[in-house]
Formats: structure tokens, C-alpha cells, sequence
């Protein structure tokens, strides 16, 4: 698996994504379709029993009225009662008859509604009766919700009114509206029923609520014309508090007297929603690791190998024909993997016979370069043995004589140049480093080559500022210079622009020497760093190869580009510095 | 003076009094115990020990001139009369009063009480109206300490046995100087609620119980006398120290309603005042205002108030008031509210205990914890300066009544009452 | 009550009246009385006002006049207010230069020991009060006796009695069963007419009033009339003296029970069902109570108007009824009781005199008498 050192994502990261993303994707939909099938499920039953309690309810509150107005039509029939209004009996009279009666509150007031007797509030004689009382209600036959104050404080009641005596008094009477009311209602577990009382007080079976103000956005729901309203409270920080309400408005002449309210408990559905995500979140985990130790081990499968693949390919760009990669499986990995060392040894051998092919062709060359070299003097030689051999007897052998050793001489200096730079080719030194300053050594060999004038050549220098000393072996760097400058000149026999640049890099400095001359084919771009391989009518060929082994040893790269036409470019790369001999080199691939 | 003189002259200080109804023609009858049942729980007769309590007190200046005498004693009008004393003279050469005392009048131990040289003098510093009215006053009983430290006095009955604050029993002095009362004894239970005293008194267990002012008007039962007292009792709102300021109990004074009070709760018993002591007593208890003006009050409340309410929840006829009291309260802004502990005001009764202003005045500076202020020229001074000193505002005067078996002849004079065995049960 | 203290009940104290006071029901001696007015040395009242004129004076400024107003809320007659105020304004009398005048309230009032002068002598800023206290004379004691009553039996009848009228020729007898009416032939008394007004009730009531053509019949809950002769039945409608289904009365403008009523002097006499009388002045306020019957009747005779009252006496025992005055609102017997054959069930003014029911305890019987005065003895 190619490991960039950059931004890109590996295969296994995608494939984690992936599998992560269609398990997590997958338990969602499903956790998510449970859930609302859950949540409906609950309504639907919620609200069946919520209708229920709500009605059992109602039915409890007129039951509960109609007693009311059956004890309060009693009390007022009462002899009790009566003596009451007429003035004959005890201010407190009241509480007895009250008692009788089997009511919480009985009020015997005057027409004007001024107080006879109070049962609840024997002190209050003689003032208005101030139950919060519609004045249409105090003529009226039905039994309604009216808020009572007593000593210790206000309650709400349901009240009924009779008219006492032919009219002469009235009677209000009631009974308190207790949690005992709600508590007669059977509820099912998780259910209860509330009574929500003006301004702000609401009811269980248990007794006061205490925080009815929570309760304040559904009874602002009861009051529009609709009526019923639904509706969910939390009741603390706690969601498994939350109840969900049907709240139904009691009313009188307009004016709200009450909100019943049939509550059931969300802790359940609550509960079993948090058990669903739960599982969903628990299953989905597993799923993505799962999926994630099934993408680790399936990438495992799949990648180290590939890995290995990758490793070896590595190498053998690098040059090491000679890697191999393990083959673990049989399977199209294991097949590639069988593949790939199939392919380097195949390599291998068609390097060797590269090599040996290269060898032989470059022996060839260099016997055929030897041959046409050597032949060049040895004919001559040749020629001039025989022209002594045939002049041995003429007059002119002297001046023949002298001719030929003249020339002799000249062509043995030519073979023995020639086989010098051979020698020197085949016995180059080691490279003896030093920091150079390659713009100093560019200026020198130019200068060297531009000492005889050369008129229709235009040396041009592009020299970097600064920056560019170096490590290398100067005469090594003069002598390769200088055969490609030399080839430069060569290759502009009617003139042109001899171009050197300098530039830094990174990594050091790029030398290019730039011809304008007619410029070279492909194929001899790629020979003409073979040795003795020259385009030259004259040369030894060992320039290129000269310059090449120079870089080479320079740890540089030496490469061409060329157009027909357009003249041609050598470039040399040469480091900044040199690794240290002495330091451990690490196995290249 | 004889005895048909003395029967005339009040007991006590002139308390409990009765007017005279048609009597059956019978002869009263020696022997016989009176059993008698009251809700004050009294501490003891000692007339120098004043008890702090209300009640207690009242019920103790009741009962203790049956035991402890003193020199005079006031009439039904107020008015000084011989009685330990005789007569008394004035030296002037020494400036002292000089009183003689009765000859033969025995302690309840059987000696006979005799100051040396038959007489006792007391300086004449103050005007004899007020020496007089001084000696008649309970704290001047005559009481003799005995060798075994028991008090002896000379009254018509002695002490035979005290549980303090729960019963007591008196029996007659056979050697009383003004004759053997008619009763062999007196039981009294002290403690006791009006309806457990109306539940005794049904049962027959008790010949003399107490009852409220407000029953005072109910169909009398057969076999059953109802006595009454003139106004003996002052209603009053009673306020702790200075915590409440004196703007804001005259706020409540003028927020209750003592109109309605009266005609409903009390059934129109006793008399609406706005004085410590009643009119019968004074005649000047119109002088202290008693009206109610609401707009006055709320104006003198500038903000709603909550005070703590005190009262004695088992009495029944002050419950009501005090239930009333605070609803009209609540109109002026001002909330009285139950509270523990020491209650900024309190609905309490003040007993009337003599039948001299100003001796009735000592006590009431006593039990309001006032400053004992000097006797001024008129006692309406000196009610006014209580008054003012202790913040306490008077509602009602009520009398006390009394429930009382048939046979029971001659209430309240003890000394005189007796026992009918053939009266109709 | 009597005031002598002759006979066998001792003589009664005068009683200063408070503003409630009560009497025992039952025999007893009490405690005592408030209020005995028996003055050996007393205090007139022009003395009084006197000595309060001569307090007042001291506390006025020079340039202060006074205006003088006055009440009463004593057991004195209203004519001593007038006077105690005319002498009172007379003494602080003062010509002065630019007078101020300042209001002083006079109040009349009383205590155990005698009379209070009260003078509330008001300011813008303060209010200032002096008082005297006095006592005034023995009162004239009430004489002896000075009427006989004597009572005729009129008619006897097992049912309950509750009115009766004599006319002329006639005699009406209201019972618990209606009205009858009997004319006198041979000498006795026969049944001529008779109406159905059926009283169903313990302790009836009823009472019969009567002019020259009509009979009007009061009974518990009703009020009917009936031609005097009995010739059509009775005109009967909802309301008269009478509560419904009691046996106390009903006046409108009062509040409460009572047995009996009678007005003497502008005060209401009510015999109200504590068994005591309750006496109210015009403003209905009380202003005294003492014990009597539940019976009453005004009698207007001998010169006066006097008050019939029957004993305390209860159902199971004889009755009697004595003629009283009222004296200071107290009762004080002029005339001997005349006793009856048991208790007393209706007592109404007729004429100068009055009839009273009694019911015989021997026979059951009962009986209706006539009960007239005899002025000279």
C-alpha cells in the first residue's frame, strides 16, 4: 500500500470509514424505526387510558356534585337551617347543621349576602360571604367549583346554593375538593389524575402538587375554544419525570374553574427508548469494531502483502534486482506476490544480460573505437613502413626517411595519446573532496576554452549570486566541464551561444551547458553516454563518458535534452555535500 | 351588729353580687357539703402571694376573705365597714389612727387573735379614706403564722387540705366570731374546664359550676339556678413589652368591631368598654372610647402586619371573641396569627377584684406588669395612667355566672349558704 | 318584689341598675346588691354640680366660655339632667371680652357608691375631665300596698284557655280548639257558635282582640277574623303576634324570643324566655332586667298604669299574680298577690283589669279569671 508521507488516506482508513459508516448507518435506521414504532405504540395505549381516566374522571366529579346539592338542599331544608335564617339560633349555629349535613362549608347569608352563620368561619358573622361566587350563581340550581376562604387560607370546593325559606336566606354549602377524590379513582400503575384549580394549584391523589406552575402551558392550551389539549411536563432535571397529559377545562358561564388532567409517566417509554439507543449505540459500537478488526485483519490480508509488494517494487526501482517478497498465500495476493519475484528475477537476468550485452556491446564499442583509433594512426604507419621499405633503394630514402619518422613519430604521439586516454578513463582516480565554488571552476574553464578567440561563439554565463560551494573534487569537476564545454564548441562548428548556468536548489547546484547547434536524435541521447560513443568525426568518445563517471562519483545525475534544430542541454546535479565514506550506508532498495 | 345587719354587708371586696329574688319560705339547714368546681387553678389563699395569672387571681380574691379576714371590708357601696375592727380613732398628739379590734375572735387553730392592747395603729400619713380603703384590700388580711409554719386565719372556714392549683377543701370554723357557717365544708375542684365542670354538674358530681357568660341567657334546666355577677371580668388585648408601637394597637382598638361582639357572640352579656374597669364600679368607663373606626385604623397601618395572637383556647367564650377579633383586624391590615412562644398580643381576662377602684387597680397594674405609678386624686387618673403605661385595651365586661344545684340556698355568701336536701334534683 | 321588707321576704335593696344586670331566679340570698341606696348622709346634686362647676372653672382660660350639653345613662329621672345641666351652664357663666367658646358634655352616670358628675371638657387639642361624685336622698320609699286585686273565675273547660272576652251580651272564649262563643240563658253560660281555629302546638298561645262587629284572633303563625257573632267562618291569613309553631311572640322591629310584652312609661317590657323581664328603653336599648313570670299585662287603673306579674313559680306549681309599679325601672309591689289554683298560662289586659288563665293543678282544669282593682283599698 503506498504510505505517503503526505495527506492521502490509506486503504484501510477508507475501509474502516466505510465499513464504520454502513454498520453505523445500518444500526441507526434500524434503532430509529424501533424507537418511533416504540413511541407510537406507547401513545396509542397512552391515550386510551388517559380518555378512560378522564371520563371515570368526570362521571366521580358529577357523582360528587349531585351529593353536594342533595346535602346542601337537606341543610337548607334543615329546621337548623331555617332557625339560622330567621334569626334564632347560635351565630355558630352553623357548624352543627354543617356537621348534620356531612359538609365541609356552609354559609347561611342574608339576600344581600351577608353572613348569618358560617360554619367554617363562625367569627366571619355579619360580614359579606366572600366565596368566589358569579352572582348569577347564588339563584342558580347547579353545583360548581368555587374557592372558599377559611382561616388557613383558600380551598376550592364544589359549592351548591339554595334559597332558604321561600328566599328570605340563602345557604351556600360544599364540600372540599380533596386529594381523597382523585384517590377513589382507580389508576393503572404509571397514571394518575390531577385537578389543576385557579389561580395555580394543582391536586393528586397524593395532595398538593408542588410545582403546578409547570402545568401553566397546558392549562393556557385548555383555554382556547378547542378545549382539550395534550401536552408533556417535566417535572425535574430528570427526563424519566416527564408525564404526558390530556388536560380537559372546566368551565362555568365562560370563566375557567378548574382543568382535569389524566397524566401517565413516561419513565417506561422513556426507559425502553434509552434501552433501544442504548442497544443501538452498543450494537453499532460492536459493528464498527467488528468492522474495524474485520478491515485490520482483512487489510491486513490484503495490504501487507501489498505492502511487501510495494516494498520490493521500491527496490527494484531502486535498483536492487535482487528483492524478493514473501508469498504467504495462495490467493491473488500470493499469486502477485509469485508474480513480482517471478518479474525481478527475470529482471535480474535480463540485467545480468544487460550488463553482460552492454559489456559486450561496450567492449565492441570500445575494440571497434580501439580499431577505428588505432587503425587512424596505424595506417599511416603503415603506409610510411612502406614507404620506407620502397624507398630503401631510391635516392629520396633520406628525405623519405626523414618524412616518414617525421610522421612516424607524429602518429606514434597519436597512439600514445590515444591509449593515454584510455589509461586515464580506465584509471580515474578517486574524487578528493573540498568545498569548490562551482561558479569559480565554470568561470575557469571557460575562460581555459575561450583563451584561443572563437569568434562566432557567444559564451554566455548565468551564474547563481551566491550559495554555490560545494563539495567536490575541483580537477574532476574542471575535466568534466571541460569536455562538455569542449563538446559544446563541438557541436557549433559555424558559431552560435554557448550558454552556462548556475542555480541552487535544495539539494545543491544544477550546472547546464547549453548549445545552439544543430542538436541530437533520441537515440543518441540515450547512447551517448556510452563510452568511446561519440558523434564527433574526432574524439575519443570518453569525453561524455568521462563527464559521467565524474558525476557519477560526484553522486550527482548527469542527463540530456536535445531537440533537431534546437541545440542541446547537459545537465549536471551535483549535491551540496558528500556522505561521509567512513559512515554506515544504509541497503538501498 | 348583729347578724341580720352583717348578712348584709358584702363579702370580699363586694364582688359577686346578686340581687335578691322571691326566697321560699324554709329555714336554712347546718351541715352538708358544697362541692364546687371553677377553671382557675389557684396556687394558694396566702393573701401576700398574688398569683400572675388572670384567673387564678380573680378566683383567689374570691375565696381567700373566707379564711383570711381584715380589719374592714367593704359594702355593697364601696364603702368601708367595721369588721376585724370595730372602731377606730384618730390621735392626733401622735398622729396615728388607732384601730380596735374585735374581742373573741378565734384563729382557726382555736386561739384567740388579740393584738397587744387589743388594738392596732397605723400612722396617719394619708387621708383615712384611703387607710381605710387600704386595710380592706386583700394584701391587709389579718394572718397569723403558726409554730408549724401553716397560716392561720380568722375566717369562716379554715384550710383542711390544699393541692395546690388541683382541689382544696375548707371547713367551717365552729368558732367563727360571726357564727358557724351553715356548711360543714367546701370542696373545690380548681382546674377544670366549663365542660367538664357541665358534664360533673349533669352527672351530679358538683353543686356549683361555672358557666359562659353567653349561656347566661339559656333556658334555665330544670333544677338548676343560673347566677350571675355584675360585669367582673375586663376582656382586654394584652400586648407583649413595647414591640407593638402605640399607633398600631390604637389601630387594632379601633378596627374590632365590639358591637357585633357583643350582640352575637356574648348574646348582648356584660357591657362594651373601652375602660379597665366597669361602669358599676366607676361610672366613668364612658370616658375610654370604644367605637370602632375603621378608615382611622387602616390609616394609622401603613403597611399590611402580622402580629402573633395569644389566647386561652380552652376558654369558651373567649375563643370566639378571639376569633372575631382577628377578622376584624384583617380589615384594618393587620393579620393575627397563632405563634409560639410569647405572643405580641393577647385576648386575655382581667378580673375585677375589688369593689373599690382603686384596690381593683393594684391588682391589674400587678398582673399587666405596669410600673407602679403613685395614687393620683382620682382614680380615673390612675386608670388612665395604667392605661397608658401597659398599651392594654379593653373590650368587654363580663359578668361570671354560675350554674347551681337546687338545693344550693343563699349563693354566693358562703357563710350563709346552705344546703337543701328536700330541693327538687 | 317588695320593697318594705315586710312579711316574709326581707325587704329588697334598692338596686342601682347597671348596664347588665341580672337577678337569680331561684330563691337565694346573694352576694349582694349593687347598689342599696340608702343614704345616711348624701350629697345633693346641686351640690354636686356645685363642686363640679368650681372644678370646671379652674381648668377654663380667662377669655373661655362654655357650652354645655347633657345626658343621661343613670337611674336618675331625666329631669335631673335638665337640672344638673341648667346649673351647671348658670355657674360657668362669665361675660368675657372675645369669648371662646369651648364644649363641655355633661354626663349623668352612676356607681356603687352613689352618682358620678362627668364633665368632658373638649378643645381642638385635648380633652379635659372633672367629676364629683354624690348621693342623693332617701328615696321616697314605695308605699305599702296600696291596690287589692281581686280575681273572678269566669270560665272553666278542660281545653287550654287562651283569651277570653266578656261582651255585653256574650262571652268569647279563645282555646286551643278555636273561638266559641256563649250567651248567658238561665244562668249559665250556653254554647251559641263556635269557629275551628285549631292550635297544634305545646303550650298554646292565642289572644283575642274584639270590637263592635269583628273578633280578631291571634295565634301561632296566624291572624284571623271572624264576624263578633260567629256567623262565617274566620278570615285567617299568615303573620300576627304570634311566632309560627312557639309560644313566644313575634314584634317586627325586635330581634329575639319572648313570652310577653308590654309598654309602660316609652320602655318595652319583654318577658323574654330566659324567664326574666327585660326592660328596653324607646331605643331598645336595656336598660334592666329583673326575674318574674313569663306572663305580663299592663293595667291602666286607679290613676296609673301598673304591672300585673305572675310568680316564678314554674308549671308544676301555684302562681300568683301581683300588681307592681315600676320605680326607677325596678318593680315594687303595690298590691298583694292574688294566688291562683296552679300556674299561670295567659295573662292579657282587659279593660281596667285583666284576665288570667290558670291551669288547676288539682283538677287539670282551666281556668279563666277576671282580675279588677280596688282603688280605695
Amino acid at each position: 500500500m503506498a504510505r505517503s508521507r503526505g495527506s492521502a488516506v490509506t486503504f484501510r482508513t477508507k475501509l474502516l470509514f466505510i465499513s464504520s459508516f454502513m454498520v453505523a448507518g445500518a444500526v441507526a435506521l434500524v434503532t430509529g424505526a424501533v424507537s418511533i414504532s416504540t413511541r407510537r405504540a406507547f401513545d396509542a395505549i397512552d391515550r386510551e387510558r388517559r380518555q378512560a381516566l378522564l371520563a371515570q374522571f368526570r362521571d366521580e366529579l358529577a357523582a360528587r356534585s349531585t351529593e353536594v346539592a342533595r346535602r346542601v338542599e337537606l341543610a337548607a331544608l334543615s329546621r337548623g337551617v331555617q332557625q339560622i335564617a330567621a334569626g334564632a339560633a347560635e351565630y355558630d349555629h352553623a357548624q352543627t347543621e354543617a356537621a348534620s349535613a356531612g359538609l365541609d362549608f356552609l354559609d347561611v347569608v342574608e339576600p344581600d349576602l351577608t353572613i348569618i352563620s358560617s360554619a367554617h368561619w363562625p367569627a366571619r358573622f355579619g360580614y359579606k360571604n366572600d366565596w368566589q361566587i358569579a352572582p348569577d350563581d347564588w339563584h342558580s340550581s347547579d353545583v360548581f367549583l368555587a374557592r372558599i376562604p377559611t382561616p388557613e387560607g383558600s380551598v376550592m370546593a364544589l359549592t351548591a346554593v339554595r334559597p332558604v325559606a321561600g328566599g328570605k336566606a340563602l345557604v351556600a354549602g360544599g364540600r372540599r375538593l380533596s386529594p381523597e377524590l382523585l384517590k377513589s379513582l382507580g389508576v393503572a400503575p404509571g397514571m394518575r389524575a390531577l385537578l389543576w384549580l385557579p389561580p395555580g394549584e394543582a391536586i393528586g391523589a397524593e395532595g398538593s402538587i408542588a410545582d403546578p406552575q409547570k402545568l401553566a402551558s397546558l392549562i393556557q392550551a385548555v383555554r382556547t375554544p378547542n378545549g382539550e389539549a395534550t401536552g408533556a411536563v417535566q417535572w425535574t432535571s430528570d427526563r424519566s419525570s416527564s408525564e404526558a397529559f390530556l388536560a380537559l377545562p372546566i368551565t362555568r358561564a365562560g370563566t375557567l374553574t378548574g382543568v382535569l388532567l389524566a397524566g401517565t409517566s413516561l419513565s417506561t417509554q422513556l426507559g425502553l427508548e434509552r434501552s433501544i439507543l442504548r442497544t443501538g449505540l452498543v450494537v453499532g459500537a460492536s459493528g464498527i469494531v467488528i468492522g474495524v478488526l474485520l478491515g485490520w485483519w482483512t487489510t491486513e490480508r490484503i495490504t501487507r502483502p501489498v505492502e511487501r509488494l510495494a516494498a520490493g517494487a521500491r527496490a527494484v526501482a531502486g535498483g536492487d534486482l535482487s528483492a524478493r517478497v514473501e508469498v504467504l498465500s495462495r490467493d491473488e495476493i500470493g499469486e502477485l506476490a509469485r508474480a513480482f519475484n517471478v518479474m525481478t528475477e527475470q529482471l535480474l537476468e535480463q540485467r545480468d544480460r544487460a550488463i553482460q550485452a552492454e559489456r559486450v556491446a561496450a567492449w565492441r564499442e570500445l575494440a571497434r573505437r580501439l580499431a577505428h583509433e588505432l587503425k587512424n594512426p596505424l595506417f599511416p604507419l603503415q603506409i610510411t613502413i612502406e614507404n620506407l621499405q620502397r624507398s630503401r633503394e631510391s635516392a629520396e630514402f633520406d628525405e623519405v626517411f626523414r618524412e616518414s619518422t617525421t610522421t612516424l613519430l607524429a602518429e606514434l604521439g597519436n597512439l600514445k595519446t590515444i591509449i593515454g586516454r584510455f589509461s586515464d578513463f580506465a584509471k580515474m582516480p578517486a574524487p578528493q573532496f573540498e568545498t569548490v565554488d562551482i561558479n569559480e571552476i565554470v568561470r575557469g574553464v571557460m575562460k581555459l576554452n575561450f583563451q584561443l578567440e572563437r569568434p562566432n561563439v557567444k559564451p554566455v554565463l548565468e551564474l547563481a549570486s551566491d550559495g554555490t560551494r560545494i563539495q567536490a573534487d575541483p580537477d574532476q569537476l574542471r575535466r568534466a566541464l571541460g569536455n562538455l564545454v569542449l563538446n559544446a564548441l563541438d557541436a557549433m562548428p559555424e558559431g552560435g551561444t554557448l550558454l552556462v548556468r548556475t542555480a541552487l536548489h535544495d539539494w545543491g547546484v544544477r550546472l547546464e551547458i547549453s548549445d545552439s547547434g544543430q542538436g541530437l536524435t533520441e537515440e543518441e541521447c540515450q547512447r551517448l553516454f556510452t563510452p568511446y560513443y561519440t558523434t564527433k568525426q574526432h574524439g575519443t568518445g570518453l569525453g561524455l563518458a568521462i563527464a559521467q563517471s565524474v558525476v557519477s562519483d560526484h553522486h550527482g545525475k548527469i542527463s540530456v535534452s536535445s531537440a533537431s534544430g534546437r541545440g542541446t542541454t547537459f545537465t549536471i546535479d551535483l549535491p551540496a555535500s558528500q556522505p561521509d565514506p567512513l559512515a554506515p550506508t544504509g541497503e538501498t532498495a | 351588729m348583729g347578724r341580720t345587719a352583717l348578712r348584709w354587708i358584702a363579702a370580699g371586696n363586694a364582688i359577686l353580687a346578686l340581687a335578691v329574688a322571691l326566697e321560699a319560705a324554709h329555714r336554712p339547714r347546718y351541715g352538708g357539703e358544697l362541692r364546687v368546681e371553677m377553671r382557675a387553678a389557684i396556687a394558694g389563699l396566702d393573701p401576700g402571694a398574688v398569683s400572675e395569672d388572670p384567673v387564678a387571681l380573680g378566683a383567689q380574691r374570691q375565696w381567700m376573705p373566707l379564711v383570711f379576714e381584715t380589719l374592714v371590708r367593704l359594702d355593697d357601696h364601696g364603702r368601708p365597714q367595721p369588721w376585724l375592727a370595730t372602731s377606730w380613732t384618730h390621735e392626733t398628739a401622735r398622729k396615728i389612727w388607732i384601730f380596735q379590734v374585735r374581742k373573741n375572735v378565734k384563729l382557726h387553730d382555736g386561739s384567740t387573735w388579740s393584738p397587744a392592747s387589743g388594738s392596732i395603729t397605723i400612722p396617719d400619713d394619708r387621708p383615712i379614706e384611703h387607710i381605710l380603703r387600704e386595710l380592706a384590700g386583700a394584701r391587709s388580711a389579718i394572718v397569723v403564722k403558726a409554730e408549724d409554719g401553716s397560716l392561720l386565719g380568722t375566717g369562716p372556714f379554715r384550710i383542711a387540705r390544699w393541692d395546690a392549683g388541683k382541689s382544696a377543701t375548707l371547713v367551717a370554723h365552729d368558732q367563727y366570731w360571726g357564727g358557724r357557717p351553715f356548711l360543714d365544708s367546701i370542696s373545690i375542684q380548681m382546674g377544670r374546664s366549663l365542660a367538664d365542670q357541665a358534664s360533673d354538674f349533669q352527672i351530679g358530681k358538683a353543686d356549683a359550676v361555672e358557666i359562659a357568660a353567653r349561656d347566661l341567657r339559656a333556658p334555665k334546666q330544670r333544677g338548676t339556678t343560673i347566677a350571675t355577677t355584675p360585669p367582673m371580668d375586663t376582656v382586654a388585648l394584652q400586648f407583649d413589652g413595647g414591640r407593638v408601637p402605640a399607633q398600631l394597637r390604637q389601630a387594632l382598638a379601633l378596627s374590632i368591631d365590639r358591637a357585633s361582639i357583643h350582640n352575637v357572640l356574648l348574646q348582648k352579656q356584660g357591657e362594651i368598654s373601652g375602660a379597665l374597669l366597669p361602669k358599676w364600679l366607676t361610672g366613668y368607663s364612658f370616658l375610654f372610647p370604644a367605637e370602632r373606626n375603621l378608615v382611622r385604623a387602616k390609616q394609622l397601618v401603613p403597611a399590611p402586619l402580622s402580629l402573633t395572637f395569644g389566647y386561652d383556647r380552652q376558654d369558651a367564650a373567649i375563643r370566639p371573641i378571639a376569633e372575631r377579633v382577628a377578622v376584624n383586624a384583617s380589615e384594618a391590615g393587620i393579620t393575627l396569627r397563632q405563634g409560639t412562644g410569647a405572643a405580641d398580643v393577647q385576648l386575655v381576662r382581667l378580673p375585677v377584684t375589688a369593689g373599690d377602684p382603686w384596690l381593683a387597680l393594684q391588682d391589674l397594674t400587678a398582673l399587666l406588669k405596669a410600673a407602679s405609678v403613685p395614687p393620683a386624686a382620682s382614680s380615673y387618673e390612675n386608670e388612665k395612667a395604667l392605661m397608658e403605661s401597659s398599651g392594654v385595651i379593653p373590650l368587654f365586661h363580663l359578668p361570671r355566672g354560675w350554674m347551681l344545684s337546687s338545693k344550693v340556698k343563699n349563693w354566693p355568701r358562703f357563710e350563709d349558704v346552705w344546703l337543701d336536701p328536700g330541693a327538687a334534683p | 318584689m317588695d320593697a318594705t321588707g315586710a312579711g316574709r321576704q326581707q325587704s329588697p335593696p334598692r338596686i342601682l341598675l347597671c348596664a347588665s344586670f341580672v337577678m337569680i331566679r331561684a330563691v337565694a340570698r346573694g352576694f349582694l346588691l349593687l347598689m342599696i341606696v340608702v343614704t345616711a348622709r348624701a350629697d345633693t346634686l346641686d351640690d354636686a354640680v356645685a363642686a363640679l362647676a368650681k372644678k370646671v372653672s379652674a381648668r377654663l382660660g380667662a377669655a373661655e366660655t362654655v357650652r354645655v350639653t347633657s345626658r343621661n345613662i343613670s337611674s336618675l329621672p331625666a329631669a335631673d339632667t335638665a337640672r344638673a345641666q341648667t346649673a351647671l351652664t348658670r355657674a360657668l357663666q362669665r361675660r368675657v371680652p372675645n369669648p371662646k367658646q369651648v364644649e363641655l358634655a355633661l354626663t349623668i352616670s352612676e356607681n356603687l357608691r352613689g352618682y358620678l358628675l362627668v364633665a368632658e371638657i373638649r378643645r381642638e387639642s385635648e380633652t379635659m375631665v372633672e367629676m364629683t361624685e354624690f348621693r342623693i336622698a332617701a328615696p321616697v320609699s314605695p308605699p305599702p300596698a296600696a291596690f287589692t286585686m281581686e280575681s273572678k273565675l269566669l270560665w272553666e273547660q278542660e281545653t287550654p284557655i287562651l283569651d277570653i272576652a266578656v261582651l255585653p251580651d256574650s262571652m268569647l272564649v279563645l282555646d286551643a280548639a278555636g273561638l266559641a262563643r256563649y250567651e248567658r240563658r238561665a244562668g249559665k253560660w250556653d254554647r251559641a257558635a263556635a269557629v275551628e281555629i285549631p292550635v297544634i302546638i305545646r303550650d298554646p298561645r292565642g289572644r283575642l282582640e274584639t270590637n263592635a262587629d269583628s273578633a280578631t284572633i291571634h295565634e301561632p303563625g296566624v291572624k284571623c277574623t271572624v264576624p263578633i257573632r260567629l256567623s262565617a267562618p274566620p278570615q285567617c291569613e299568615e303573620g300576627g303576634r304570634f311566632k309560627a309553631e312557639r309560644n313566644t311572640q313575634d314584634l317586627h322591629d325586635w330581634r329575639g324570643e319572648f313570652f310577653a310584652s308590654a309598654e309602660l312609661g316609652g320602655d318595652t317590657l319583654l318577658a323574654e324566655v330566659d324567664g326574666r323581664i327585660h326592660i328596653h328603653d324607646a331605643a331598645h336599648a336595656p336598660q334592666a332586667v329583673f326575674d318574674g313570670g313569663s306572663d305580663l299585662a299592663v293595667i291602666a287603673a286607679c290613676g296609673g298604669r301598673h304591672i300585673a306579674l305572675t310568680g316564678n313559680g314554674d308549671t308544676a306549681s301555684l302562681d300568683s299574680i301581683a300588681l307592681y309599679d315600676l320605680v326607677n325601672r325596678t318593680p315594687v309591689r303595690v298590691s298583694e298577690p292574688v294566688e291562683l289554683s296552679g300556674p299561670v298560662t295567659a295573662l292579657w289586659p282587659a279593660g281596667e283589669g285583666a284576665v288570667a288563665v290558670a291551669r288547676n293543678l288539682s283538677t287539670g282544669k282551666y281556668g279563666a279569671y277576671s282580675l279588677t282593682l280596688d282603688c280605695g283599698r
